[in-house]
């Protein structure tokens, strides 16, 4: 088969920001063309890692809330130097842009969503943070907001309970300091991600029920699609593999950011995994009023 | 730096030092070859953290890895943390939603 069956047909065709679709496309390295990085580095990095001068020394160790409770190591200078040079070309930019947040906002607040951020309502240094989620949230229709349970989407702080990088819960999206101080392809994938738990949340019984059957069948030949951002792209198909809601989140990521490459994969799979995954794309299709992506 | 031991039903990953990229990937390598011995499967594989200084998101990943193995062949895995910040770590990539994470080797629940 080589298009997809009569019941997967799309009203038209939308496209996620540059950011957000190079998240089908395996991570480029910058070890090798940043100097002093190393392979080893820059997964600390893309882990939210930074490197920070204590007094003469320099160590290097994870803003997990706030950093006290991080493991750091020391390192060279060099280290220092390289994590600049990364974190210029990764992560979002630390400068203002209010008329990024009030456009996510007022585009928000049409839907009945309400942004926020902790500790302030505003930061300024998350101008590049409030442009990347303002576009994700352009390049999805209005009215899919509308639909799913999705009450509010908080930029910013860390979870009550425990340490995490972004989190959905009772129709809030949280995406936490880890993703906020990451790298802009993890934030894209970390938000995506998150809305799909909202889309979850929000889908009747029959058609969880659709999705966990197909689930069950792509599970028997591990025929998931495993993108690169937070960790390696075979995490992510374990993730999925063994905890159906994952896979029901991943799945909204991949719809959105990598619909072609998705479509693309799940043509290239057998008989009945295929007819397994149009099954379930056809209930993001629905949720999307027939809208998919490039 | 590691050692696998067997007792009983448990087979148990002792971790010290840093677990860096290298150091995950022989870890993975072994506890795999292990695995694929006759018997292996209906134990519990412990992964014994509470000697680790440093983990490393490659770290990370080989604990995907090994949860992987250990399920294939029917395992349970556990994670010994000993630190709260390898547990934090572990649940900053979402992990605790995977493996039984526990504080102590010792511990009633490992």
């Amino acid at each position: 088969m080589t298009s997809p069956p009569p019941f997967v047909s799309h009203t038209y065709l939308m496209r996620m920001p540059e950011h957000t679709a190079a998240l089908r496309n395996p991570w480029p390295r910058l070890t090798g063309v940043i100097d002093g990085l190393t392979l080893d580095m820059e997964d600390e990095f893309r882990f939210g890692h930074t490197v920070v001068k204590v007094g003469p020394n320099y160590r290097m160790g994870g803003s997990i809330k706030g950093g006290s409770s991080s493991i750091w190591v020391t390192v060279q200078e060099a280290a220092l130097d390289a994590y600049n040079k990364w974190r210029e070309l990764e992560m979002p930019s630390q400068g203002e842009d209010a008329a990024a947040y009030s456009e996510l906002k007022h585009t928000l607040g049409a839907a009945g969503i309400q942004l926020a951020s902790d500790p302030s309502e505003y930061e300024p240094s998350h101008g590049e943070v409030y442009r990347t989620i303002r576009d994700i949230v352009k390049a999805i229709p209005e009215d899919h907001f509308r639909n799913i349970a999705l009450d509010k989407i908080q930029v910013g702080g860390w979870g009550p309970d425990a340490a995490k990088a972004s989190a959905y819960k009772n129709g809030t999206v949280y995406i936490y300091d880890f993703a906020v101080y990451g790298a802009v392809r993890t934030l894209a994938g970390l938000f995506l991600h998150e809305l799909g738990h909202a889309f979850h949340a929000s889908l009747r019984p029959e058609r969880t029920s659709v999705l966990q059957q197909s689930h069950e069948t792509i599970s028997r030949r591990r025929a998931f699609m495993g993108i690169e951002y937070l960790l390696d792209a075979e995490s992510r198909i374990v993730y999925q593999e063994f905890i159906v809601e994952e896979f029901v989140a991943e799945t909204y990521l991949l719809y959105t950011a990598c619909g072609s490459a998705l479509r693309e994969f799940i043509l290239s799979q057998p008989d009945d995994i295929r007819d397994a995954w149009w099954r379930a794309y056809s209930i993001y299709l629905d949720g999307f009023d027939g809208v998919g992506y490039i | 730096m590691h050692s696998i031991t067997r007792q009983g039903a448990r087979l148990t990953a002792l971790v010290r030092g840093r677990l860096n990229r290298e150091e995950a990937d022989t870890l993975v390598r072994d506890v795999e070859n292990i695995l694929k011995e006759p018997g292996a499967a209906g134990k519990k594989l412990v992964v014994d953290m509470s000697h680790v200084e440093y983990l490393s998101s490659s770290g990370i990943g080989a604990l995907v890895r090994m949860f992987r193995a250990a399920s294939d062949v029917k395992m349970e895995m556990i994670v010994c943390c000993g630190r709260a910040e390898i547990r934090s770590l572990i649940e900053i990539a979402g992990l605790d939603k995977l493996i039984k994470l526990v504080d102590a080797p010792d511990s009633k629940q490992s």
